[in-house]
């Protein structure tokens, strides 16, 4: 019988206890982010201050975690984020969730806050709270150095926030390795604002399968079949960053803080253009052979290779949409963000706010420690990331997050924060995907990008749409459609993406487009589990994970009001090849409540009692 | 491959495709569409995971080509 043993440790206390989860625990909610779900909605109380004492950290694996399928190494930490004040929620691969599974633990809820900085040691099913004192204000290389060091053994995996989380950056992120991020919402500032910095991992113990045989023969087809695939060959290339021309010749590159979708600078950017200049070597998460991980150095600005190298989302933030087109100045902001410990699109995506606010005339040097903050002033960009990281001058400001710096800022600069619940964009532009700018609005986290697989996936007759057809949909999509094709689109790529989030799986080697399609996911995790199981019910564990994020919502005060875009996107794209291309207001939002009725939600964007019922979540209460 | 006047093709960034990485130059018989012309030349594109962008617009494998065409072949995109 599959088991789960959770750790749990009060910071305030000291208190370490082990608990242990049924396997009808497991089976609802799978891992990560339906299980920390599970975990926040019974233990969080509403209201409660995301910095303060009382929020609940909680960090899941899943049932898969440690087992060696490629793909299935991520894990979630989760909270009330900082940032948006709604569910808090972030993904990371790396190695960091194998080595907690084989330290013996599915998950870890940590509450209450520590009177002085420590660090979380987990060691085969033990755990100890240790002093980091002597961390404080240490960049995240050195931390982990020091901890490796002072518990003598360098295979030690160390989860951590920096110096931005540390001081609470609102957008200060975690970090494995130094270089996979739990990036989004806030988390390190969660674990900045309980004194703890970090979470080290040692597992020696075998995870086990229910069929051990049968996951190695997943791993072999894995390995004989990546190939094939031909975007999961251009990942292992050139990484994430192979689509940035992709996205540039669509018009769809954020650009100058999201004013237009082409960059002129745009291959100089590309993963390409990175193969040929910066990239030192390749890298990948446990168990994967793909490799898109790039590993950056540059001398002129001394990147240090350490903390891995940029992603496309890093690429698009610091490169177009703030006007640069120097890679080597992206792999720098790269890495003092992943040395603060701060979400690279998060920052980004302030220092292009702060960039159209210094052109509009609402800021001015006065306020930046004079720097001009003209779109494409590199030395500005890195100034204005260590500023952020440091808490000093204009970076106390940024460090808030778009929302509250453009209250502070005032003078109409709110129109060019962009932002959903808070959440600053990924660089990807709606105007160019409604998929995307629904998934965009109706993210419980705010804007998130990998709320669905994008749509030009499928807008022809692709591998990606012919391996849909499973769900029922057979015909392409148009990027621009806003009708009920592409709600059922977006609706049920949505609870696959979810699934993934529960199960730990990686949207860039699973179905629909890439190596491991759905049959193979439900050979996987039959294999692992030893449950009869199927893509139904993987796309209810992605359900009940969505509702029970939106019921934490609807607990903290939100509204269908938040379910929507920043107005620029609803005005024209004055450039490129989208001119004049923009999101139907009316339409947009006629789906968005018809997302709602088709979900079971009531015209409040509340799930019904039904709902919850029919998903086994009876026991919350969504008023 | 066939090569002459007609349609011209940029194919970037398609090492997999079977093309050169620069630009590729197609004949083609009038009316004919992305799909037939690739297909004609022995690219099975469909597992390729491919779009195609002429003018700066997304097309489909099934449109119809015509003279002086400047097809970009980009990569799918699915997230980032």
């Amino acid at each position: 019988m599959k088991q789960g043993k959770v750790l749990r440790v009060n910071l305030t206390s000291g208190n370490i206890t082990v608990e242990t989860l049924s396997e009808g625990i497991l089976r609802r909610y799978y891992g990560g982010s339906a299980l920390a779900s599970y975990f926040l909605l019974n233990e969080l109380k509403p209201g409660t201050d995301p910095l303060g004492e009382d929020n609940v950290l909680v960090i899941t694996c899943s049932v898969l975690s440690g087992l060696p399928i490629p793909g299935a190494s991520r894990f979630t930490i989760a909270a009330k984020s900082p940032l948006t004040g709604a569910f808090g929620e972030s993904e990371a691969g790396g190695w960091w969730a194998p080595e907690f599974a084989r330290a013996g633990f599915i998950a870890a809820v940590i509450t209450g806050r520590s009177p002085k900085p420590v660090y979380l040691w987990v060691k085969d099913g033990k755990a100890e709270i240790r002093d980091a004192s002597h961390l404080t204000g240490k960049m995240t290389g050195e931390a982990e150095e020091l901890i490796r060091q002072e518990l003598d053994d360098p295979r030690i995996i160390v989860a951590q926030t920096g110096p931005g989380g540390e001081k609470l950056v609102r957008y200060a992120c975690v970090l494995n390795n130094l270089k996979h991020a739990n990036g989004r919402t806030g988390m390190g500032a969660v674990f900045g604002s309980k004194n703890l910095r970090a979470v080290a991992v040692r597992g020696t113990q075998k995870t086990e399968a229910a069929d051990e045989v049968a996951i190695k023969e997943l791993a072999q087809w894995f390995a004989q079949n990546w190939k094939n695939n031909a975007v999961n060959v251009r990942l292992n290339k050139y990484g994430t960053a192979h689509n940035l021309n992709s996205l540039q010749a669509t018009g769809t590159l954020p650009t100058f803080n999201f004013r237009r979708g082409d960059f002129a600078g745009a291959e100089k950017l590309c993963g390409e253009t990175m193969s040929d200049t910066i990239l030192e070597k390749n890298e990948g998460c446990f168990a994967c052979p793909v490799r898109c991980k790039r590993v950056a150095r540059d001398e002129t600005y001394q990147v240090d290779s350490r903390y891995g190298g940029p992603e496309y989302e890093t690429i698009g933030g610091f490169g177009s949409l703030c006007g640069i087109d120097d890679l080597r100045v992206v792999a720098k902001a790269h890495e003092l963000c992943n040395k603060y410990g701060i979400d690279t699109i998060s920052a980004s995506v302030a220092v292009s706010f702060a960039m159209e606010c210094f052109d509009e005339g609402i800021i001015d040097t006065t306020m930046t420690d004079g720097l001009s903050l003209d779109f494409g002033n590199a030395e500005a960009v890195l100034k204005l990331v260590e500023m952020i990281g440091e808490r000093q001058g204009i970076g106390v400001i940024l460090g808030e997050g778009v929302v509250a710096a453009a209250r502070e800022f005032g003078k109409g600069s709110e129109k060019f924060a962009i932002h959903v619940k808070g959440q600053e964009f990924a660089a990807h532009e709606p105007r160019g995907k409604t998929g995307v700018a629904l998934g965009f609005a109706l993210s419980p986290t705010g804007a998130d990008h990998l709320e669905m697989a994008h749509d030009i996936g499928f807008a022809d007759y692709t591998n990606a749409l012919e391996n849909i057809g499973i769900l029922g949909i057979l015909e392409p999509v148009d990027t621009m459609d806003l009708t009920y094709r592409k709600l059922r689109l977006f609706y049920n790529l949505q609870l696959t993406n979810s699934f993934n989030n529960c199960a730990g799986f990686c949207n860039l080697v699973t179905a629909p487009a890439f190596t491991f399609t759905f049959d193979k996911l439900v050979e996987i995790v039959a294999a692992a589990t030893g449950w009869k199981t199927s893509l139904w019910e993987f796309m209810k564990v992605g359900e009940r994970a969505n509702v029970m994020a939106r019921v934490f919502n609807t607990r903290e005060g939100l509204t269908p009001a938040d379910d929507t875009l920043p107005d620029r996107f609803f005005a024209p794209m004055e450039e490129g090849p989208l001119k004049g291309v923009s999101i139907d207001r009316d339409q947009f939002h006629h789906l968005i409540r018809e997302y709602y009725t088709l979900s079971g939600w009531d015209e409040n964007g509340v799930p019904t009692k039904a709902k919850l019922g029919e998903l086994d979540l009876e026991w919350i209460s969504a008023g | 491959m066939h090569t002459g006047e007609g349609v011209k093709a940029f194919f970037k960034n398609t090492f997999y495709l079977g093309l050169p990485e620069k630009e590729t130059v197609f004949s083609f018989t009038p009316g004919m569409s992305i799909r037939e012309l690739l297909e004609k030349n022995d690219i099975c594109f469909k597992q390729q995971g491919v779009a195609f962008v002429i003018e700066g617009h997304l097309e489909k494998a099934s449109y119809t080509l015509k003279d002086g065409d400047v097809v970009t072949v980009i990569p799918i995109i699915v997230g980032g």
